[in-house]
């Protein structure tokens, strides 16, 4: 987990949208930044639910535009950066993608007999220990652990299912059949483009008016989230999603906005029905004497709670 | 006295009705997905299955995570787990530590194919261009490309070909040919390749051998084959991978598959949600935004009532003054008599035409004429003043008559005239999905009506909520469940009636990766009228006939 | 059964509470109480009962009895127009129950609904308000003792944790070093931060500048009225670990419910109906009057034509078209003056479709500002069950006049722009309280043309023009939808 990538970190731009592929940016963003996105991608070891979701990350575009700023991440657009990439994959890029592929695979293969190995060496105690009881042919022949009885399959079907003995019982330490691998991003495959030099102006991503009020949460400490569930804007966390809850539900609002009444209502009553706060921000515009609209620019947060509870 | 207190929070666990006991209350439910779980307690159900690190067969692993994930929400405590905020606490340290790394070593799980379930697709389209994937009449070159024989039309907007599939999961989708191929749309692929089913490969292998344009960047560009050609040219080209042999990373399918025209990400994340729920999701006849909208072509309730409900009025214009109410009536003896025959005859009167008293003033008041009143079944009979929406009426179509509306009197003043784009829905609010329950059985080739009708929205491209006639003109190409014809919901409350609605779509509005569903329904509520359940001597709430066989309906009619 | 009722002012010796148990007080008859639906008279005849003959003898001779000898018309009862409150006020205690009972209208200007204040004066126990703030305190207090246990765990842990260090009681900077790390990630190390001073080093400096810029420490440990006290004594000793004290006195605002706001006694004009003066005459006089919303106040003026309404503290009388334009005016603030043309959208002319299509429906229609909507649909009553439904009224502008020219559509805009986040707060709001929530779009006509003028002075024409439309809204959960 601390293997921290290199700065800065390509982003990805897909169709408007940003994601982040490489699981290390991801931790360390979450880490040192408290850029923490939203997983949206299936994982392979629990597919059917939505309770914990994968890579890819998707990223706020307030949020791709802070680290923009601070230098951290840098913008490709991905669906040209594949097409040039894979135009210009040199024979050799190719082999050797495809080597690596192989050797995950041979991995992935490995350990997961091991994995088996080490199950099988489990239930094999406790067959033991029942064997103890009730001393059969069976419970000798259990002493080799590279045994392909039939009845140590119909053993492992019991633990793991139906599964594909026949291709198990053919495996043994020398001759493992390599896995197949799906890679999460392509960097083995494809160099991402360089980031833009230091002194281009980068092009900032287009970001909400409520930027601004991100940055100031952001900056204090908190961690924002899409809060769109919840009826605001951003869930605020005072920490790692992972281990608090939000304190606050917050939502922008322009300086010289109208506000209806009814909605600070619903708000303060909403936060408070949840144990919340309900937040609400704007840039404060002050207005010189002599000039309209120039001055210091500051975001304030106001905190509304219901207090009839 | 002491009536009820809306805010006292142990009322609101309590039904609303005391003495029922067949009407369930909403409850709020704890939605896991809304709050970011721990990693660990992933860690501790993949652990107890001995997966750990690794991915067997997607299926078996699923069945077994699948059964644990189910009671998920008895191993994830609901409350309790997080703390409410930073302190210094080392322990508190030690839990986020372990929590970070559990992520982080989910999240590194690799994707791996295991020799048994080890299934290929070949990625058949072009990069960049992916959404030009519309129904064209004249030849496609992707398909002339792959010397595709049958111009299948369900094969468009396909881009993944899986040669030999193997396993349940292509039973929901994809599009099988002759050859007993699958077609993959690029929802359907990027799934799949998502949750470890599938190996996918940059290119035909077809194409190198024949040297056709196949490969993802040729599709016409020549720059592009010449390009490869040259390559070819490297040392070790004769070892060099083919384009079929080159796994496409899940990267590399989301910068495919993904385009703001066809499959936005919003599309996708909807998509994928429901799918790991078990849902069968299929695209909808409106999936691109030239589609025309799809007309009535559900089944309907042909005995539609296009006369107006019983609300219904003619205007008797009023009196130029208003005389001095005298006892002996003649409209209420007219109706008592009208009423006594009825009871003894037990006729169920045809909606007539309401006609309005004679003293009655609508253009200065009062609606309810000064006078001798029986039930007050009249009185609010003589109140029925706002038009409203008819649900049940047949959706006009441009250039006839204007929306249908149910109007207490014939208005003299028509203030509607046909709006020509009202009959098309409007992207986004459009339907992309046809959804099917899990336990709906879904053949392929003859799809039963869909169980619920999605549309994404993505809620930053279009932040505000739809206008009434965004929102109309998308209700009226919904199915109408008229609540009044089902078995169950016509004995019950009308509340029960009025949430079950006649038309209903699902909007699924997309913030930033959060999903969050909303069931709009039109509710109608001018059709059930309250009073008529509420009249009555010593008021109680009846639902249906009552005692005896003389009041409600049959009364004051 | 008989056939003739006089409008008699409800039993209220039925709600004194019986003085030896400290059981639950007996419960009104509501069913008896509430049997009108609305505040007319109706006067039914006896039930038919096909198999008996004799009944329909009954039913003859009642309503001969009726020819004979007729019942009163209905009563005219009287109301005023207060210009202050933008409200209408009904002084008189026998109407004032008269309307609660019949049909829920109106609330006590003292009391949270039901005009209750006179008899809660002259009551032993507690009225139902002193019950619920009684309930809030004792919450708010539980919060406390709970925050303060929370806080000495916290505390307890962080010495156990010193002590294992070895470093004695004294968290020292060594100590915090693993802590600060992990602070420091959670907080910026650029200077992205507005209120850099320094370095920030420390969990309590940090937390100490959150307050001092004025975000807030959040509600749950405290409640409003502590925040504040808390915010100000924290201090910025780096080695307290103490974050949040409480101050031993609570701050809160308390409005004292014996001393009402003094209403205007005078009762406009002559009234009809002779009094029948209530069972026991109360000692204190009456300083609670019954308030009504334009709605409703128009709906019984104009839709029943019971309630006549003076003008502010003289002799008056509003006609029913003056009271479409006075309020009309009233639902702007400021008021908008007698020259500003009256518009389609005039808030009133929408609010007042919308009260009128449920009432005529039979519905029980009260205000729902509590819970941040327009209106709250009961099927009987506030008595006997809680409101189901929760209408939130919403212009909409489909008629071809509205999106004529870049001006009409960009007014348009900011009428209607609610966002999927509005619309979702909503919801979570409703559903918090199990309430269903109601969209309900009106669709507002353009203004009338020439030839329609005369349109302006025919109420019942002009809002003829409306047309109204409800779409129920509820979330939608896919895992518990499957099947």
């Amino acid at each position: 987990m601390d293997a921290n990538p290199d700065l800065p970190i390509p982003v990805s731009l897909i169709a408007g949208r940003y994601l982040l592929f490489a699981v290390d940016a991801v931790t360390y963003l979450r880490r040192e930044h408290h850029i923490c996105g939203v997983t949206i991608g299936t994982l392979p070891q629990a597919p059917q639910q939505n309770v914990f979701l994968g890579l890819p990350l998707e990223l706020m575009p307030e949020e791709v535009r802070l680290l923009v700023e601070k230098g951290l991440a840098y913008v490709i657009d991905d669906a040209m950066a594949h097409q040039h990439g894979l135009a210009n994959a040199s024979a050799r890029k190719r082999v050797h993608y495809v080597k690596h592929l192989r050797d995950k695979g041979r991995q992935a293969a490995i350990s997961q007999t091991g994995a088996k190995e080490h199950s099988r060496a489990l239930a094999l105690s406790k067959a033991r220990s029942k064997a103890l009881k009730a001393p059969t042919i069976r419970a000798a022949s259990h002493d080799e652990s590279e045994d392909t009885n039939l009845t140590d399959t119909a053993e492992q079907d019991s633990l793991f299912g139906p599964s594909t003995p026949s291709g198990l019982a053919s495996s043994d330490s020398l001759s493992i059949t390599t896995f197949g691998v799906t890679p999460a991003s392509s960097a083995s495959l494809l160099t991402p483009p360089p980031p833009p030099p230091a002194y281009a102006e980068a092009s900032l991503p287009a970001v909400p008016e409520s930027y601004p009020m991100f940055k100031h949460l952001h900056s204090n400490g908190y961690f924002p989230s899409p809060g769109l569930r919840f009826g605001c804007q951003y869930m605020v966390y005072p920490g790692d999603p992972l281990r608090f809850h939000s304190h606050f539900l917050a939502s922008y609002v322009g300086w010289h906005q109208e506000l209806d009444l009814m909605d600070l209502v619903g708000g303060g009553r909403l936060g408070t029905g949840v144990k919340k706060g309900y937040l609400i921000g704007g840039v404060e515009k002050k207005k010189n004497q002599d000039n309209a609209d120039m001055g210091t620019e500051r975001v304030r947060t106001f905190s509304i709670e219901w207090a009839s509870m | 006295m002491a009536e009820f207190d809306e805010d006292d929070p142990s009322l609101a666990h309590s039904s609303p009705y005391p003495n029922s006991h067949s009407i369930p209350s909403h409850p709020i439910d704890v939605d896991l997905s809304e709050e970011t779980q721990d990693f660990r307690f992933l860690s501790a159900l993949t652990s107890n299955t001995a997966l750990a690190n690794s991915a067997t067969t997607p299926s078996v692993a699923s069945d077994a995570i699948a059964t644990s994930i189910a009671s998920t929400e008895t191993v994830i405590p609901k409350r309790g787990t997080k703390d409410f905020e930073p302190n210094p606490t080392r322990s508190q340290q030690n839990a986020l530590r372990a929590s970070r790394q559990a992520m982080h070593d989910v999240l590194s799980g690799e994707r791996v194919h295991g020799s048994k379930n080890w299934v290929v697709g070949y990625f058949v389209g072009s990069m960049g261009g992916e959404g030009e994937s519309e129904p064209l009449g004249g030849r496609d070159r992707r398909e002339e490309g792959i010397g595709l024989q049958d111009r299948d039309k369900r094969l468009r907007g396909c881009v993944v070909r899986i040669d030999q599939p193997r396993g349940s999961t292509f039973r929901t989708m994809g599009v099988s040919d002759r050859e007993n191929r699958i077609w993959l749309l690029p929802e359907e692929a990027l799934y799949c390749i998502e949750r470890g089913s599938l190996d996918i490969r940059w290119g035909l292998p077809e194409a190198e051998k024949d040297d056709v344009k196949g490969g993802p960047v040729t599709g016409g560009n020549d720059e592009g084959s010449a390009k490869r050609d040259d390559k070819y040219d490297d040392d070790d080209d004769d070892d060099a991978p083919a384009f079929s042999d080159l796994p496409m990373s899940l990267q590399g399918a989301y910068a495919t598959f993904i385009s703001d025209k066809d499959l936005t990400l919003a599309r996708y994340t909807v998509f994928a949600g429901l799918r790991r729920l078990g849902y069968t999701v299929i695209r909808a006849p409106t999936w691109h935004d030239s589609c025309p909208s799809s007309s009535q072509t559900w089944q309907e309730d042909k005995a539609e009532d296009h006369s107006t409900t019983t609300h219904a009025r003619t205007v008797s214009p009023p009196p130029a003054s208003t005389s001095q109410q005298s006892f002996f009536n003649w409209p209420s003896l007219r109706t008592f008599i009208t009423s006594v025959f009825q009871l003894l005859f037990r006729w169920k009167s045809p909606s007539k035409p309401y006609h309005r008293h004679p003293n009655s003033c609508p253009s200065l008041g009062p609606l309810v004429a000064p006078g001798l009143y029986r039930s007050y079944t009249d009185i609010y009979r003589a109140l029925a003043l706002i038009p409203f929406h008819n649900p049940t009426s047949k959706p006009q179509h441009a250039h006839t008559a204007p929306a249908p509306t149910s109007s207490p009197e014939r208005p003299s003043i028509q203030p509607q005239p046909p709006n020509p784009s009202m009959t098309s829905t409007t992207p986004p609010f459009r339907i992309s999905y046809h959804v099917y329950k899990p336990t709906t059985p879904y053949r392929k080739t003859s799809p039963p009506a869909p169980d619920f009708h999605l549309a994404v929205i993505d809620a930053h491209a279009h932040p505000t909520i739809p206008n009434l006639t965004e929102l109309g003109t998308l209700l009226e190409e919904m199915p109408l469940h008229d609540p009044r014809k089902d078995e169950k919901l016509k004995k019950g409350r009308a509340e029960m009636r009025l949430k079950a609605g006649t038309r209903s779509v699902v909007l699924a509005v997309v913030d930033n990766g959060v999903v969050s569903f909303l069931r709009l329904a039109e509710m109608g509520s001018g059709r059930e009228k309250i009073y008529e359940g509420k009249v009555g001597r010593g008021g109680g709430k009846r639902s249906g006939r009552g005692r005896g066989a003389g009041r409600g309906r049959g009364r004051g009619r | 059964m008989e056939p003739s009722d006089t409008p008699v002012p409800a039993d209220i010796s039925n709600t004194k509470v019986p003085k030896s148990k400290p059981q639950r007080p007996r419960r009104p008859n509501y069913n008896h109480i509430h049997k009108d639906l609305l505040p007319l008279q109706v006067h039914p005849l006896p039930v038919l009962i096909p198999h008996n003959p004799l009944s329909l003898l009954v039913i003859a001779l009642s309503y001969l009895t009726q020819i004979i000898s007729p019942p009163p018309r209905q009563p005219i009862y009287n109301a005023y127009f207060s210009s202050a409150t933008s409200s209408i006020h009904v002084t008189d205690p026998t109407t004032a129950r008269k309307l609660w009972e019949m049909g829920f209208f109106g609330k006590g200007s003292l009391s949270r609904s039901e005009p209750t204040w006179l008899d809660s004066q002259s009551k032993k126990g507690d009225t139902s308000e002193e019950l619920t703030n009684k309930r809030r305190e004792e919450r708010r207090q539980a919060k406390l003792e709970r925050a303060q246990k929370e806080q000495e765990a916290i505390e307890q842990k962080l010495k156990e944790e010193a002590h294992t260090n070895g470093s004695g009681l004294k968290v020292n900077t060594r100590g915090l070093n693993g802590i600060v790390s992990v602070m420091e990630s959670a907080s910026p190390t650029t200077d992205g931060a507005l209120n850099s001073t320094g370095p920030i080093h420390g969990y309590n400096e940090r937390k100490g500048q959150l307050e001092a810029n004025g975000i807030p420490t959040p509600p749950p440990t405290s409640t409003s009225s502590e925040a504040s006290l808390i915010n100000n004594s924290v201090t910025k000793k780096q080695l307290r670990i103490k974050s949040v004290r409480f101050s031993p006195t609570i701050e809160a605002r308390e409005f004292d419910l014996s001393s009402p706001i003094i209403s205007p006694i005078k009762s406009p004009g002559p009234s009809l109906l002779t009094q029948q003066m209530p069972n026991s005459v109360p000692l204190t006089e009456n300083q609670e009057h019954l308030q009504l919303s334009h709605e409703e106040a128009f709906f019984l003026a104009y839709g029943l034509g019971m309630l006549e309404i003076y003008a502010d503290d003289s002799d008056i009388l509003l006609p029913t078209s003056s009271l479409l334009s006075l309020f009309r005016r009233y639902s702007y603030f400021p008021p908008r003056s007698l020259s500003m043309q009256a518009e389609p959208d005039d808030p009133f002319m929408l609010s007042y479709a919308v009260y009128h299509h449920y009432r005529s429906l039979g519905w029980v229609v009260r205000s729902g500002v509590k819970f941040s909507v327009d209106y709250l649909l009961y099927h009987r009553g506030p008595v006997f069950s809680h409101a189901e439904f929760a209408v939130m009224m919403l212009p909409s502008y489909s008629h071809l006049y509205w999106s004529a020219t870049e001006e009409q559509r960009k007014m348009v805009q900011t009428k209607t722009g609610k966002t999927w986040w509005w619309l979702h707060c909503m919801n979570r709001v409703q559903s918090q309280v199990k309430k269903n929530l109601v969209l309900c779009y009106v669709d507002v006509p353009p203004p009338l043309e020439e030839h329609e003028k005369y349109v302006q002075d025919d109420i019942g024409k002009l809002f003829a023009r409306y047309n109204i439309r409800d779409v129920s809204v509820k979330r939608w959960i896919p895992n518990r939808s499957r099947d």
